[in-house]
């Protein structure tokens, strides 16, 4: 596992050494071609000569990786596919027969039910409420925001959730920006605010177990500043009151880059069903 | 717990991929033969929009750890450079330009998220092999803990049962 910087190599690089070993070998009918710039050219606004570079930037990333680093692999979501190809024709083109045989994997993008797509962090600020089809998503609850319990519903675009059949997953995220004055966009939930733990039902075993140990290892973790602070599998939307826990310990530091706010994905329908024991 | 069938190391990706409804292309069917024969190193770009990241990198992070799991090497590319010109994919209109001072943030914020995520995930690779358990069986039993808690549970990002 290892984390890289693409500044580290292009920090130096000049623009000439970029026109002629990257440049020369791009075509222009094939950068023209790809959809990120042809949607861009035929709207408004149009492209700027910058952004225009972007797909030969990132395509000599995947060079670059694969000769420093022996990458041979370059995965993104499907609207990457013109960046990643761009990738292994650049790898073909400049390392010619040294190169090893590259690929490039995309996966579906994840929407909205309501299927508009996904905008960065927006998630975290707007309110969407829950479509009534929810049963075909994957729900994504928030712990609680300012006392109420947010939800949205995302789905696999073309496919009704992640989970393959007999499968459940849960993840929590932890994970919430600051604003620029280092206060939390959202007030943190209270440990009032923790589900019944009834609703824990699903998971088995003792509650408060699990609770004290979600609470140290999210203590723990935050004091190593990771703002994704608990990330852990687990059987339906059964580990809520896990990952409130985790919050409280969270917000008793109230201190870091982070705050925190935890979410649980699992199938939609285990998560309805929670809901409605909730409401009962 | 496991049997011996069920601990072998390398698996074809793109089987996995593929049942989960993860793949939406690939540049060539070699790659599920490739990767059952040979530890591929693998790698994803993030760009450096926010300090954190977001719910749309959830997927390239599921999908990273599964080529972890079926045995490859994970990389993760922090976009430092690119920020600055900024990735048109999927944008109807051109980006703003952020501040030097706030990619240089975004990347160190991003940084230490995914390496936190994906190191706790690669420390759990000898027990995330696929596996068929009785659905009735609670979970942490099920996969091999002693306890709800259990360390190797903990990590685990998706867990049949």
């Amino acid at each position: 596992m290892q984390v890289v910087n693409n500044y580290d190599w292009y920090g130096g690089m000049q623009l000439l050494t970029f026109l002629r070993d990257v440049g020369k070998l791009a075509r222009m009918g094939t950068m023209l071609n790809k959809d990120s710039v042809k949607s861009r050219l035929d709207s408004e606004s149009g492209m700027s000569y910058t952004e225009f570079t972007y797909q030969l930037l990132q395509g000599y990333d995947f060079v670059h990786l694969c000769r420093e680093e022996g990458v041979r692999v370059q995965i993104g979501g499907s609207d990457q596919w013109g960046n990643i190809t761009a990738g292994t024709d650049l790898v073909r083109k400049i390392l010619g027969d040294e190169a090893p045989q590259c690929f490039g994997l995309t996966f579906p993008l994840l929407v909205r039910m309501c299927s508009c797509l996904f905008a960065p962090c927006s998630a975290c600020t707007s309110q969407h409420h829950v479509p009534s089809n929810r049963a075909r998503g994957m729900t994504l609850t928030s712990a609680s925001v300012g006392g109420r319990r947010r939800q949205e519903v995302w789905q696999v675009r073309g496919r009704r959730n992640l989970a393959v059949a007999g499968e459940a997953i849960t993840i929590q995220i932890l994970s919430v920006p600051l604003q620029d004055d280092g206060r939390r966009r959202h007030p943190l939930p209270a440990h009032a605010d923790l589900p019944a733990a009834g609703a824990d039902r699903g998971a088995g075993g003792d509650h408060d177990e699990r609770r004290g140990q979600a609470q140290h290892r999210a203590a723990a973790a935050g004091r190593g500043g990771h703002a994704l602070r608990a990330w852990r599998g687990g059987r339906r939307g059964a580990n809520m009151p896990v990952a409130c826990a985790a919050f409280g310990a969270l917000r008793a530091m109230g201190k870091g880059r982070h705050s925190s706010e935890a979410w649980t994905c699992s199938r939609a329908t285990d998560q309805a069903r929670l809901c409605d024991r909730r409401q009962r | 717990m496991l049997a011996a069938s069920q601990v072998t190391g390398l698996r074809d990706v793109l089987e996995t991929l593929r049942e989960r409804g993860l793949l939406q292309d690939v540049t060539s069917e070699d790659l599920g033969a490739v990767s059952a024969q040979e530890a591929l190193t693998v790698y994803v770009g993030f760009d450096p929009t926010a300090d954190a990241i977001h719910v749309g990198n959830l997927l390239a992070l599921i999908v990273l750890s599964w080529f972890q799991r079926c045995g490859h090497q994970a990389v993760a590319l922090l976009g430092g450079a690119t920020g600055r010109v900024g990735d048109p994919s999927g944008k109807s209109a051109e980006r703003p330009v952020l501040s030097v001072e706030e990619i240089e943030a975004n990347v160190s914020g991003i940084g230490s998220i995914i390496r936190g995520i994906l190191e706790r995930n690669k420390g759990a690779l000898p027990d995330v092999k696929v596996r068929r358990l009785p659905s009735k069986l609670p979970l942490h039993q099920a996969c091999g803990g002693s306890r709800p808690l259990d360390q190797r549970t903990e990590v685990r990002l998706a867990c049949r049962s």
